[in-house]
């Protein structure tokens, strides 16, 4: 008896009970379908969201080369490791519930629903190798049969924009590529505003990003999109490269509406369309520094204030939650700008910690929140 | 619009010794048909990478505007790049810039210094340049075709034309074409190229190449009226 294939994501219309539409990347083409484990093909990577899971998560599992025309319990557990016992962290998914299957006259079960025993709503974020020894119930003992393995994603909530879920040509599935990144920088979080704030840190202090006003390669204009290829191409190969605060922000918005979140780009510049001064600001990992900027873009939390491409001035706006993955502010006693309010230049929120409004009356009054971008 | 055109360039730099391409990627966005993506490593010193974009528009006023829009919400302070690289060329630092832009006819070229190492992007600007004159009319035999396709709805007065190459172009080739008595523009849906008669009578003349590194550089030309 082996088992023929596994069918994580049975149901592409719906998360609540299954595995969420992915693709490998933005190649087309790329997109992955059940059955995601296959005797004898390399397995394809699942991914779960746990906020939107409702019930019972089912898989759906076929086998072969069983006993015909009998009924078989089967289950799978985690594989144990002789000194450490069975290897809990390994899966964030658990062990299969058992479950009777009827096999017919060639030995074949046809695609058989099986509970996971875990409950998903509750999971943390990470990646995990999910190990299964696939057991059958045989003259009152379980005995092992196969061994199935898929690496196994868990997000705190279903991906928003620039990803989604829709089924059609060319969709906006999650990257496993990306998933790799963000699940290992929220590794652990158990909500998403814990993942967006792992990822900030992560994003901020990544030994590979460099400061540069001239690194716009990632997101060149204001409304074009985010060249996710290439910086998860650059985050895998080069030993270091330069990124401007619009990459930053981009990147941010990306890997944390990946967890869930509902950021998107937030443009921060003086009303009269003049370069502001900024405090001591550290941005990524270059020293404290004073600079100037024409235009600063960062992260927000999405609030029915802001409307994408409709400029807030005056002190509009000003509650709303900012992350800023690109640079710590305070040099005496560095912050990481996150689910920080946007407040004013005269608060202690975080246009009070960013612009110097000693010099010429700057006060980056204008805030322009932008459309998330797609991801290319 | 220009009377010369581009489709297909990204740099090869074969007159570079020493660089390696690690990255190629293209894509589609908003106001070009496709940005042409390369990075390039120093063999010998991975620390110094260059990245080039070329930025593929349908029309040269398309390129225009896409390096309008990019000096426009940068926070670099440009200053003005060599008038060998073209009206309207603009680089960040007068001494050792880290990137330079400069359109020619419907490509904006974007070099930029992405690694810690130094870079000489303006070398590598030159070499660009050097590559894009290097299909200059020659004489002999005609070996790329040039052949009229249905007129678009969309390009009312303008005449189709699709370049026919002897081989499978390769992943490096690339096509420049010129316009006597009229301009040109490219197809945002494929590879066809638009020419647009100067002339009320529309008659026009078509020089097109097809370059690749390693090959002999083809040429065809088209003669015809609207």
């Amino acid at each position: 008896m082996h088992v023929a294939e596994i069918h994580f994501n049975h149901d592409t219309a719906s998360a609540s009970n299954d595995a969420i539409n992915l693709r490998h990347d933005g190649t087309a083409g790329t997109e992955i379908a059940a059955p995601e484990w296959v005797h004898g093909d390399e397995p394809q990577p699942v991914a779960y969201a746990a906020g939107a899971i409702t019930g019972p998560v089912t898989i759906k599992v076929k086998f072969k080369d069983g006993p015909p025309n009998e009924r078989v319990s089967i289950r799978a557990i985690l594989p144990s490791d002789s000194v450490r016992g069975p290897l809990r962290n390994r899966s964030a998914i658990g062990p299969v519930r058992k479950r009777l299957v009827q096999f017919d006259a060639a030995g074949h079960s046809g695609l058989q629903t099986f509970e996971l025993q875990r409950d998903l709503s509750t999971a943390r974020t990470g990646a995990f190798d999910t190990r299964w020894e696939w057991q059958a119930f045989i003259n009152g003992d379980w005995v092992t049969f196969a061994g199935t393995e898929n690496r196994t994603y868990v997000v705190p909530d279903l991906p928003t924009a620039p990803w989604n879920q829709r089924v059609g040509a060319n969709p906006g599935w999650p990257w496993v590529a990306a998933l790799n990144k963000a699940c290992s920088w929220a590794f652990g979080a158990a909500t998403v505003d814990e993942a967006a704030a792992a990822i900030a840190s992560a994003l901020n202090s990544h030994p590979k990003h460099t400061y540069d006003e001239d690194g716009v390669q990632f997101a060149p204009t204001k409304l074009g999109p985010f060249d996710l290829t290439t910086y998860l191409s650059e985050l895998s190969t080069a030993a270091s490269f330069i990124i401007d605060c619009r990459g930053v922000a981009s990147a941010m918005v990306t890997f944390a509406n990946l967890m869930g979140a509902t950021l998107l780009p937030l443009q921060v510049e003086n009303g009269n369309s003049t370069f502001f001064s900024t405090k001591s600001i550290k941005p990524l990992n270059a020293a404290f520094m004073v600079t100037e900027w024409g235009r600063h873009e960062i992260a927000v939390m999405a609030d029915p204030v802001l409307v994408p491409n409709t400029a807030l001035t005056g002190g509009a706006g000003s509650s709303v939650l900012i992350y800023d993955a690109n640079l710590r502010v305070n040099q005496l006693a560095p912050i990481l700008p996150i689910q920080m309010p946007l407040g004013s230049v005269s608060g202690g929120d975080y246009r009070f910690h960013l612009i110097d409004s000693a010099i010429d009356g700057d006060d980056g009054d204008k805030v322009t929140p932008l459309p998330v971008r797609p991801v290319v | 619009m220009s009377a010369e055109l581009f489709i297909g360039y990204a740099p090869a730099f074969d007159r570079m010794p020493g660089w390696t391409p690690v990255f190629r990627h293209a894509y589609g966005t908003p106001g070009d048909v496709v940005v042409r993506r390369v990075i390039w490593s120093r063999t010998a010193d991975a620390s110094c990478r260059l990245l080039v974009d070329v930025s593929e528009g349908v029309t040269s006023p398309s390129a225009e505007r896409r390096l309008a829009e990019i000096k426009d919400e940068s926070n670099v302070r440009f200053v003005e790049g060599p008038a060998r690289l073209g009206r309207g060329a603009v680089m960040s630092g007068a001494v050792n810039p880290r990137s330079v832009y400069f359109t020619r006819a419907n490509m904006l070229i974007w070099l930029l210094s992405v690694g810690e190492g130094p870079c000489d992007v303006l070398a590598f600007a030159d070499a660009i340049v050097s590559d894009l004159d290097a299909a200059a009319p020659m004489q002999g035999e005609e070996d790329l075709a040039l052949k009229r396709e249905p007129d678009r709805s969309e390009a009312p007065g303008a005449m189709c034309l699709r370049a026919q190459p002897k081989w499978a172009r390769g992943e490096w080739a690339w096509y420049r074409f010129t316009a006597e008595e009229g301009t040109l523009s490219r197809t945002a849906d494929s590879d066809d190229i638009l020419v647009w008669p100067a002339s009320p009578r529309g008659d026009v003349s078509v020089t097109g190449w097809a370059m690749e590194p390693g090959r002999k550089p083809y040429r065809g030309r088209y003669v015809g009226s609207r």
